[in-house]
């Protein structure tokens, strides 16, 4: 009887996850598979893919400059965004943490819900905003702060912004998250020890968010590196990044090995970037992850 | 708790603006009467919205979203709730790799997954239908189940 039920309580979780593991790898594992081995194939303009195994996609990838201005501007991109959505979000954490409860709710909810809303949506409101005589251009000329009219559509401070916005939530839930788990003592006890509010905040505050600053910075860098809707909205055909070449390469010049391999590239680039932050973050703040 | 100084809450104005104006952007350019874009508008006006309504097209892109959105996550929740029934509450050799399979997806580019699942669907003949559509989203709205399921 005791030995059945063990039997079945070492079945159970293989049971109950085998639906979604059987749906992952026919849905998720075979196709990426199948993917790398695309960018492996041939292609020529009259006669398709060709299933033989060459390096011709990788190498054109590895010698031609165009293909490395694209990924130096893709992670140039993601690497700014990423540093200004830390430096406004987690100030905005902060504040919000340490509003009353009603505005608390209400702010926080008008932060997060973007959310919620399309990226699409979203970033249709910066096209609109950005125009030669969009509000933004309307307002800087009449208040004197440029004389003629600022190009944010299909420039990168314009992909930068519409990402800034699109991602800088995470930040703000991330270091939020880890303020909750902040004992407010340590905070009275720095000040009833002399210390300034500029003092508490830098050697109190910030060393113990520091895990969530990271831990957001690291989801706004792989959301930026690998965002779409954004830069091909903003960016337009002209201001390429991986993504936006990628796709490019599958639905207008059908030359789906090299688009192929242009998106295992960014696959393996992004993974590697990600795993390694995580291992530095873990190692180095390992005491607040116990 | 100290309150937040004056220069904190003109931080907090500035950064509350940010978010907001796009999108107040895109509603209030929603409910323009001018075939063109132009703020602020002269009075409000519900053209486009009618518009929308005269075109098939459009009509019919809303219904399929509004399809898609439903069987996709439908699907999601069938598949993801038992899985993370099994991560959460039993302890099982292989299930930090199960875990890590799943949330994978995560990391992969969305622009990747997708022309994996192009080429894929292409090849076993599902390409550019409905169902290859509910089944790659159903996929990617999966990871986001265990979240919400405590240990």
């Amino acid at each position: 009887m005791s030995t059945a039920e063990t039997a079945y309580r070492g079945r159970a979780p293989w049971l109950l996850a085998a639906p979604a593991l059987l749906l992952f790898a026919g849905i998720v594992l075979v196709p990426i598979v199948m993917t790398v081995l695309l960018s492996f194939h041939d292609w020529g303009q009259y006669k398709g893919i060709e299933t033989i195994i060459t390096l011709k996609n990788w190498h054109e990838i590895a010698t031609d400059s165009y293909f490395f201005e694209i990924f130096l501007r893709t992670f140039r991109i993601a690497l700014l965004t990423t540093v200004i959505s830390v430096l406004i979000g987690a100030p905005e954490a902060y504040i919000l943490s340490r509003m009353a409860p009603p505005w608390r709710g209400v702010f926080l909810v008008i932060v997060l819900g973007p959310l919620l809303i399309s990226v699409v949506a979203r970033t249709l409101g910066w096209a609109l905003l950005f125009g030669s005589t969009g509000l933004i251009n309307v307002a800087l000329v009449r208040l004197g702060i440029v004389a003629t009219p600022v190009q944010f559509m299909f420039t990168e401070t314009g992909v930068v912004i519409g990402l800034v916005h699109v991602l800088v939530p995470f930040v703000v839930i991330s270091v939020w998250a880890s303020l909750q788990r902040l004992d407010p003592q340590i905070e009275n006890a720095a000040v009833s020890l002399g210390g300034s509010g500029f003092t508490v905040l830098r050697r109190i505050v910030l060393p113990q968010v520091m895990p969530g600053i990271l831990s957001g910075a690291i989801v706004v860098f792989a959301l930026a590196a690998s965002a779409f809707a954004t830069p091909a909205i903003i960016g337009g055909r002209r201001l390429k990044v991986a993504s936006t070449l990628a796709y490019d390469e599958f639905l207008n010049t059908l030359n789906w090995p090299l688009g192929a391999a242009v998106a295992v590239l960014l696959l393996i680039a992004l993974a590697a970037i990600i795993v390694g932050s995580n291992r530095f973050v873990e190692r180095r703040y390992a005491e607040v992850f116990r | 708790m100290s309150r937040n100084g004056p220069v904190a809450l003109a931080f907090h104005a500035l950064f509350i603006a940010f978010i907001l104006a796009p999108i107040v952007i895109v509603c209030a350019v929603a409910f323009t009467p001018e075939g063109y874009l132009s703020l602020p508008t002269n009075g409000l006006s519900l053209r486009w919205f009618r518009a929308i309504a005269d075109y098939p097209e459009f009509v019919r892109a809303f219904r399929d979203s509004l399809w898609l959105a439903a069987l996709s996550s439908t699907i999601a929740v069938l598949f993801a709730v038992p899985a993370a029934l099994a991560v959460a509450r039993y302890r099982f050799t292989g299930r930090e790799a199960i875990l890590a399979f799943f949330m994978s997806p995560l990391m992969i580019p969305h622009v990747v997954l997708g022309i994996a699942f192009l080429r894929f669907f292409t090849t076993i003949g599902i390409g550019g239908t409905f169902v290859g559509l509910v089944l790659s989203q159903g996929t990617e709205q999966e990871q986001l189940i265990p979240h919400g399921l405590p240990e």
